[in-house]
């Protein structure tokens, strides 16, 4: 932890709110971003980014700075991430993948540096990726999604998820396996794309 | 090794965490296992579909939106001297640090507020540092009938160029007519590089201070208002005392008020 988020911490323990302002505004990227990698879609992922930073104001005072609290914060995000797709479960939802893709399509057209065709193809591999890891157990689906999206080691995975690093590969090594069944086209050689 | 892995085995293998010995035999059964190889193949293709994948940037409304409610949900409170400063600024102007147009406005403000202070001071220093100097010649502006009567002094003496702050508008107009203009002097000033040329600005009402501190052949007041007639005599008087003017040289000596 650096020692300006130790400060930053021991004044938002003390109650203020300025102090945990400023840990937002150095989080509050990170953490969309893992939202999002694991509800898959934008509009989720902001609800439970700002329910993270919320819930850690709330419990921040419990934060004993064992861990980083970038760590700690994730672990809220993965929980809360986790108890969305369990909400979601119950009831058919309308997917918003969609809706990115044609995001992703206006990018495309602006796009100078890729042709429209490697781009759209690559953009269908991230679809059929993301399509992919939604059928994953939720523990598969996170320990793939901090180990491939967020560059996380097994023992930061294991700090955030709360389990042993040999439980954390174990969960990637088949949500590795469950990918290749998902995938049903044929995977394309990405190295021809790089 | 002849059974295929099992699944931990492979596990390991596949992340490279396995002792030299133990990942040599599976190796080993690998070049043999067509099974094995096709698995590991896949996972290989999977690891690296999922290495390139890129993550599609949030719309930029969405992210504003984000930014937003985390901003009025948890506003950032400057810490620290000059950051709470900026605060006590921000209750008693509405300053908002985050709204980038109006912090230049207020930086902008400062800036100027800054270089009038400045120049004023700076001006106020140069009269005080003037005024204990003493001088041969108080111009302040010259008939252009007189101007070969002065030319005689400009070509003696150290000049001074005095305006009068008080005069008001419609009194320079009226004496456009008989008097130089500023820029007229200054030039005739520039004609006579060897001359000390000094320029200075005073308000009427120190004018008595100002002569009691310099030597005045010549004074020009014929700007001057009537309300301040009594100052005009005191200045007569105070040249009249000190002697300094030839008495043909006092006919130049000329007032708006002629009957004094």
């Amino acid at each position: 932890m650096t020692g300006k988020d130790h400060h930053l911490i021991l004044k938002a323990k003390a109650g203020d709110s300025g102090a945990y302002g400023q840990l937002v505004r150095k989080y509050q990227n990170k953490v969309l971003y893992l939202a999002f990698d694991l509800c898959s879609n934008y509009d989720d992922a902001k609800d439970v980014a700002q329910d993270t930073f919320v819930r850690a104001f709330e419990k921040i005072h419990q934060f004993q700075e064992r861990s980083q609290f970038s760590t700690w914060l994730y672990r809220i995000a993965v929980n809360l991430s986790m108890d969305l797709h369990r909400k979601r479960q119950n009831r058919q939802h309308r997917s918003l993948q969609d809706h990115e893709f044609d995001i992703d399509k206006k990018q495309m057209m602006t796009s100078d540096v890729e042709t429209p065709l490697t781009l759209v193809e690559k953009n269908e591999q991230r679809v059929q990726i993301d399509r992919a890891l939604n059928c994953l157990s939720p523990n598969q689906r996170t320990a793939t999604v901090l180990k491939y999206f967020h560059q996380m080691n097994s023992r930061e995975i294991s700090g955030i998820m709360g389990c042993s690093e040999g439980t954390v590969r174990n969960h990637i090594f088949r949500a590795l396996k469950n990918l290749k069944r998902q995938l049903k086209k044929p995977i394309p050689d990405i190295s021809n794309h790089t | 090794m002849n059974r295929c892995p099992n699944e931990k085995q492979l596990n390991d293998y596949f992340e490279g965490s396995l002792p030299r010995e133990r990942k040599r035999a599976i190796d080993k059964h690998i070049a043999g296992c067509p099974s094995c190889q096709y698995l590991l193949k896949d996972l290989e293709n999977v690891d690296s579909l999922l290495r390139a994948r890129k993550r599609p940037e949030p719309a930029k409304s969405l992210h504003k939106q984000y930014v937003a409610q985390l901003n009025s949900l948890f506003p950032v409170v400057h810490s620290g001297p000059w950051k709470k400063g900026l605060a006590v600024l921000s209750r008693l102007f509405g300053y908002s640090p985050q709204r980038n147009l109006v912090r230049f406005a207020y930086g902008l403000i400062l800036v100027l507020f800054g270089f009038f202070i400045g120049r004023y001071g700076m001006i106020q220093q140069r009269d005080r540092a003037e005024q204990g100097k003493t001088a041969n010649l108080v111009l302040v502006s010259i008939s252009s009938a007189d101007r070969e009567i002065f030319q005689d002094y400009l070509t003696r003496s150290e000049i001074w160029l005095l305006s009068m702050g008080n005069t008001t508008v419609q009194d320079r107009k009226l004496v456009r007519d008989f008097s130089l203009d500023r820029e007229t002097a200054v030039y005739l000033l520039g004609q006579m590089p060897f001359l000390e040329q000094k320029a200075y600005t005073i308000q009427d009402s120190s004018l008595i201070r100002f002569l009691n501190g310099i030597e005045p052949l010549l004074l020009e007041t014929s700007n001057t208002k009537h309300s301040e007639v009594g100052l005009i005599s005191d200045i007569q008087k105070i040249i009249s005392n000190k002697q300094l003017i030839d008495e043909n040289r006092r006919l130049q000596l000329r007032f708006q008020n002629r009957g004094i």
